[in-house]
This record gives C-alpha cells, structure tokens and sequence, in this order.
C-alpha cells in the first residue's frame, strides 16, 4: 500500500506541507483554518498509528528520500541518500509525539480564540512546524536531518514562547534561543568531527565502522553531542531555561516542550545505545545516573517556595526528566550486555518518559484551564474552583497522583521500576528518587488545596469549553490505562522499544 | 602544528562562548552566538578540502580534482539557519528594549 | 521622481543610483537564483541578493516612505511569500511521491529534463529536473520574508508604533 510505503516521510511531509500552507488558508475564514490544522494532523496520526502498526510487528522499517524504490538505501555499501528509518523506540516516541500535537491543536481551538488580534494564523503555522519538526525528529536516520530538525524545532517554539508579547514572555523567549542555539552548534561541531573521520553522515554507517576503529575523536564527538542534547533536554546543569519558558507559553505550546524534551532524550539514547554500542565508556552511563539523581533533588527543592503554577510544573518537569535519565543511565552503564536488572531500568526509563508525557501533559492543560476560566496566574489568588468546576478537579487529580507515582495511575508501574532496578545498582540513588516522589505529592497536594479546595474565588469563572475538556479527558483515559493494565503497555510498546535500543545489530543491519 | 583554518577555528569558537557568558549586553550576547557559528561554519567547510584541489563544479571546470561538496552543502544549511537564529534573537532583543528600557542582562524582574 | 524627494533620505544622486542600480542587482539574483543547480547559490542566496534591493531603498529614501504605507500592503505581501512557500511545499510532494506521479515527469521534452553529460563542461540549463523550479520557489519566499523582515525591524521601533500594531492583553496582574 502506498500509505504504508512512504509512511515516514508522509508523517514529516503532511504537517509541513499544511504549515506552509497555513497562512494561505486562514484567508478563508477561521473555521476552516481550525478544521486544515486539525485535520492535517489527524491524517498524520493516522499514518504513524499505521507505520507502528507494522513496525512494532518486528521488522525495522527504512525509507531513503526521493528514491525511485524507497527502500533502496546503498548501491555498493555506501549509503548516500537521506534516510528515514523507523523501529520500535522511533515509532513508539513518533506516536506519542504526534497525540500530543493533535491534542494540543484540539485544546488550542477555544483556548487561543480570545487572542485573535494577536494573529492566530500565524500561532497555527508555527504549531504545525513544530509538529513536523518533532516528527523529523523521531524519525531521522542520519546526523545532519538532526541538526536541520533540532534548529526548526528550536526556531519554531522559540517563536510560539513569546506568542503572548509582554516582556517577559520575550525575556524568556531569548534565553530559550541563546540556549537552543549553542547548543545546536556544539552538536553541529560534533557532527563535523565524525564527518571528518568517516566521511558519512549516516547513523547506521557509522555505528558499522565505530565498532571496528575507534579513537579519541569519536569519544571527543560523542561527548559534545551528549552534552548538547542534555541542554536541549533542560537536566541539572543546564535546567535554567525551563521555568522561564514552562511560564510564559501557552499552555498547549508547554506540553509541545515537553515531548521535545522527551526527543532530545530519545535521540541521545539512540546516539548512545546504537551508534556508539560498543566502544561507550562507563562514564557516560555514571554521569547520566549522576546529573538524573541531581535533577530530582534540584527539581523538586526548587519547586516548594513557587507561587506560579506553570513554574512550578516546569521544576517539576525537571525532576521527572531526573527519573527517565535515572533508569536509561543504569541500563546504559551495563551495555553492551543488559540484562536483568539492567534491562528492567532501561524498561522502566522508556515507560516513565512515555508516563511523564502523559501526565506532565494533563496537568499543564489543567494549568491552562484554570487560567483560561480565571484569568489568574497565581496560586494564592484563586481558591475554590471545584465548587464552580468539579470535572477539572478530578482531571487535576489524576495527574497529580500520576506525577507523584500513586496506584492506580501508570507513573506508578514505571516509577516501581525504576526503584527496584537502581535499588540493586546503588541504593542512595533509589533513595533520592523515592523521597523526591514525596516530595512532590506534598507540593502538589498543597497546591490542590489551594486552587481547587478553600474559599471560593471572588472573581468572574467561566465555564470550561468542550473541546479542552475532551483533550484532558483523551489524556486521562490513557494514564487510567497504562495504570490499570501495565504489563499490556509493556508487552506491547515499550519491551519492543527497549529491546531495538539495546541491539544495535538489528538497527545496523536494516540499514546497511 | 594544527593547520591554519582549525586554529582560526579554535579561536572563534572560543571567543564566542566565552563572550556569551561573560558580557552583559543583549546585542553583544547575539554577536557573540553568531561569532560561533561562523567558527563552526569554518571547521564544515575546511573539513573538505583536498591539497591542490579546485571547486567541485562541472562547468567549464579546469581539472578534475575537486573538494568535497558535501561539507559545502552542510555549511550553507548552517549558514541560513544561523540567519533566522540571529534575525529571531535580534527581533526579541529589540521588544525587550521596548519593554524593559535597558539592554542589560543582570536588569531583569523575572529570576525568582 | 523628482516629485518624490523629500527632506528626509540621502542626496538626490544617492536615490538615483540607487533607482538605477536596482535592475542590474535584480537581474543578478535571478541569474544566481535560477542557475542553482551549475553554479553555487541557489535559491536562498539569490533571494537574499535581491532583498538588498529592499534595503537600499530603505536606506536611500529613508524611514518615511515606508511609513506612509497602509498596514493592508503587508498582508499582501505576507501573501506573495506564503504562495511562494506553499509552491515549494507542493514540489516536496511532487518530488517525493515521485514513485506515482512518476510516469507523467519522466518524458522528457517536459520541462527541465534533459540529462546531464559527465565531465567539465559549459552549464546547460535544461538539466535540473525539479531542482530549478524549487530554487524560483524558494527564492520569491525569501525575497518577501527578508524584505519584510527588514521593514517590520526598521519601521516598528519604538517611535514609529503605527504598522504592526501587537495589543497586549493585559493578562498578567504584575
């Protein structure tokens, strides 16, 4: 079938053919502008659901662009064309990315209706880049696609950040882009030297010919590049932008970032597990495991004394992306032989980034929510608002308990893994994450209580609209889901995930 | 000794970084990040070239010993994301001097 | 155009070479726009070699002349660069799906398909397939987003607040 065929550049062509066409099509009315964006990433959803299909039935799924047979990759063993490639961790993280897009299109339709004079094609065009980039993100086969996706995703969010133009929101905005950009260009030079060794910019070729000669320029390369997605990822040393920027963006654009977040994570996974398999040192893995542990006790330390909601869950996010390094580090200190333990830490890392997004996401729609109806930010200035809205505080709730790791949410199972596997590596560290969970229930505890319990808010409450409800209550059911039924998820996406990451072989030899 | 172009390349990509984090200026941190971008452009392009080689283009070319193109192409990808990097940073430093009347970067009232 | 020299700008012989100068640079950023596929350049160059024409004119008549325009000319113009880039993304699709449109591109006889022979020769412009018509794409989508960018920068400051008006919603109680 063709659809299935070109299945991964369609998922990265659809949503940029849409952005590029946006502001042709906002000429037409808003309605039908709402009804392009929605639609164009509903049919994208629509193939990547059906590219996983296929994939997650266990065959790598590699796509050369522009070729007359697609998956021609080599003519001689050399690749040359622009290659796509598509296994288990790839489509699970592309699913996941493109949910979160289609549901935060579905969120923005009455959210950003109030700021129309701000320009809303242009908010829209800028979403659907960001959508594309994430996809080109998750899907890329080769070093330099990375760079290109890396900077339009950069650009993209940069730009939707400060899409509220007060001069915080531009203050924030510019740091995000000093960040972004020095990162991408210390990941640009460490792309240079691996050209400059092998002469190919392609991952699965150059993980072929890591493994047969390797020097201090790839650990050189490897280094900067890790290091540059770590400060796109926002964990300990180079967390300063999250907050600024979790503040001042539309709550829908904040839930974007954060499966950005979660991609930057994913690639520098595949750059470690795939590429460089065999000749990783052991400090790679000690460092991810040591800058996780200090994520979850910054995090979570700098999240108590906050009075903005959409800061706080920012710290928060930091500390959850403490947990997912946590769990990938150990599994990464084992390679290239994980099992056990090991791979249970691995296990668990992929299935709390997959939670993370969940709920991290629920709650900032929450967030968003209860801005949009109060048109406050401060958590001491509203109170009461279960009274006026009882679903929210459910829905508000649910994330709450995911985040902290409570049965019967699926932050639970994925969190319990976690602590069982770092416990046997190193118990101190199990320690720190368990008591940052605790940590993190009390905060959000005190924050419930102050926004949704007390006494009622004097001022105007509208009512919730339909659509954002319908998107909070998508996200609920599937956090509902992965808790209830854990070893479904398992079985089904995240055992195939794992076991792609930690054999490179299969992701070699499908390419090559 | 390291050949002339990675030196000069060493050298810009120190002295930007080391502007981004020392100066106070907005404009100068934004200098700052396009002087090391066009330290990194430098190191792509200096990666393909050959002893004695010309231009790798077909037309009416002189002999056929060229550079390599690849290297070229990354350069030129980087140089036209590095231009919207810059115009974006640019753009968002002119609104904060709009809203804030300084360009200062200690002279905020948003770090908590 | 002598009618039009007001008080602000440079001298009159600066606006007259500048009137001048303006085809010959625009004939070069075509050439170097369409010839993308011979010689180094290629769309955005040859887009940014014309927007220089937007900036010398900005330069040589001063802020006024673009003052005096109506806000209803930028979203013209934001048009002209939003069909430029939408043309560029239909040729994504065309190129990409190549494998079912393909019977009806590859006659050749159609435009820009002829092949190319190997080794050192004088550039023969029919060669490029669907890569000369990307770079004309491109290069009109670069064209109207630099010159505008350019504009948007210069005029909007902070004297000059009457185009590009952005409200501020108020929605922070600070």
């Amino acid at each position: 079938m063709i659809l299935l065929e070109h299945a991964p550049a369609l998922a990265i062509a659809v949503p940029l053919l849409a952005a590029l066409a946006t502001p042709l099509v906002s000429k037409a009315g808003k309605r039908i502008r709402n009804l392009w964006v929605i639609l164009s990433l509903a049919f994208a959803e629509f193939v990547v659901i059906m590219l996983g299909r296929d994939v997650l039935a266990g065959n790598v799924h590699v796509y050369s662009v522009g070729a007359s047979v697609p998956s021609l990759t080599s003519t001689g063993g050399f690749p040359i064309r622009i290659i796509l490639v598509a296994d288990a961790m790839s489509a699970l993280v592309s699913l996941a990315a493109m949910s979160i897009a289609l549901l935060a299109a579905i969120y923005s339709w009455r959210f950003m209706e109030e700021h129309h004079s701000l320009g809303l094609d242009k908010f829209y065009t800028l979403l659907l880049l960001l959508a594309a980039g994430m996809m080109g993100l998750s899907l890329t086969g080769d070093f330099f696609t990375l760079f290109v996706f890396i900077e339009v995703v950069s650009i993209s969010s940069a730009g939707l950040i400060a899409f509220f133009s007060s001069g915080e929101s531009f203050e924030a905005a510019f740091k995000y882009m000093v960040i972004s950009a020095t990162g991408s260009l210390l990941l640009l030079f460490g792309i240079g030297l691996l050209y400059g060794k092998y002469g190919m910019l392609n991952m699965a070729a150059i993980a072929n010919e890591v493994s047969m000669q390797h020097s201090f320029l790839d650990i050189a390369a490897l280094s900067l590049m890790v290091s540059a997605l770590l400060l796109k990822s926002g964990s300990v040393p180079v967390h300063m932008w999250k907050p600024d920027a979790y503040q001042e963006a539309p709550a829908q654009v904040v839930i974007m970032m954060l499966t950005i977040t979660l991609l930057s994570l994913y690639v520098m996974f595949r750059i470690c597990f795939s590429v460089f398999s065999l000749v990783l040192p052991v400090t790679m893995g000690w460092l991810i495991v040591i800058l996780g542990a200090m994520s979850v006790f910054v995090g979570v330390t700098m999240a108590m004394p906050q009075r903005n909601l959409k800061r706080l869950i920012g710290y928060a996010a930091v500390a959850e992306i403490g947990y997912v390094m946590l769990g990938a580090g150990t599994g990464l200190i084992a390679m290239p032989n994980v099992s056990g333990f090991a791979m249970q830490a691995l296990s668990g890392g992929i299935f709390h980034m997959i939670n993370d997004v969940l709920d991290l996401s629920l709650m900032l729609l929450a967030a968003g929510t209860v801005f949009y109806i109060t048109r406050q930010q401060d958590i001491n200035e509203v109170g009461g608002l279960a009274h006026k809205s009882g679903y929210l505080a459910v829905l508000f709730m649910i994330s709450m308990l995911a985040i902290a790791g409570m049965p019967p949410m699926g932050g639970f199972a994925s969190k319990l893994m976690i602590y069982e596997s770092v416990y046997y590596f190193n118990p101190l560290l199990s320690i720190i994450g368990i008591l940052g969970s605790i940590m993190l229930l009390a905060i959000f505890v005190k924050i419930f209580a102050s926004v949704f319990l007390g006494v009622p808010y004097k001022g105007s409450v509208r009512q919730v609209p339909k659509s954002m409800m319908f998107a909070m209550c998508v996200l609920a059911f599937f956090i509902l889901f992965f808790g209830i039924f854990p070893n479904l998820a398992l079985d089904l996406l995240i055992t195939p995930a794992a076991e792609a990451l930690i054999n490179p072989q299969a992701y070699i030899g499908g390419v090559v | 000794m390291i050949s002339t172009p990675f030196m000069a390349v060493v050298v810009l990509v120190l002295f930007g970084l080391s502007a981004m984090v020392f100066k106070r200026n907005l404009i100068k941190i934004v200098m700052a990040v396009h002087v090391m971008g066009s330290g990194v452009n430098l190191f792509l392009i200096s990666l393909g070239y050959r002893a004695g080689s010309t231009a790798p283009i077909f037309t009416n070319a002189p002999k056929l010993e060229m550079a390599l193109p690849v290297p070229q192409a990354l350069t030129l990808t980087s140089i036209v994301i590095n231009i919207a990097v810059v115009a974006l940073m640019l753009t968002f430093a002119a609104l904060i001097y709009e809203h804030y009347g300084t360009l200062d970067a200690r002279k905020r009232r948003l770090l908590e | 155009m002598k009618r039009k020299i007001h008080d602000t700008g440079l001298s009159p012989i600066v606006k007259m070479a500048v009137c001048i100068l303006a085809v010959p640079v625009a004939t070069f950023g075509f050439y170097v726009a369409l010839h993308g596929h011979l010689t180094p350049g290629g769309g955005f160059a040859g887009g940014a070699v014309i927007a220089t024409i937007t900036a010398m004119f900005l330069v040589a008549f001063g802020r006024d002349v673009i003052k005096s325009q109506h806000s209803k000319s930028f979203s013209s113009l934001r048009t002209i660069k939003s069909i430029g880039i939408t043309t560029f993304g239909i040729l994504i699709f065309i190129s990409l799906s190549a494998t079912f449109l393909h019977q009806y591109l590859t006659s050749s006889g159609w435009f820009f398909r002829v092949t190319v022979p190997f080794g050192p020769n004088p550039g023969y412009l029919g060669t490029g397939g669907i890569i000369p018509l990307m770079n004309l794409a491109v290069g009109l989508e670069v064209v109207v987003g630099l010159s505008l960018a350019v504009i948007l920068l210069l005029v909007s400051s902070k004297e000059g607040h009457t185009e590009a008006p952005v409200e501020k919603m108020g929605r922070r109680e600070e």
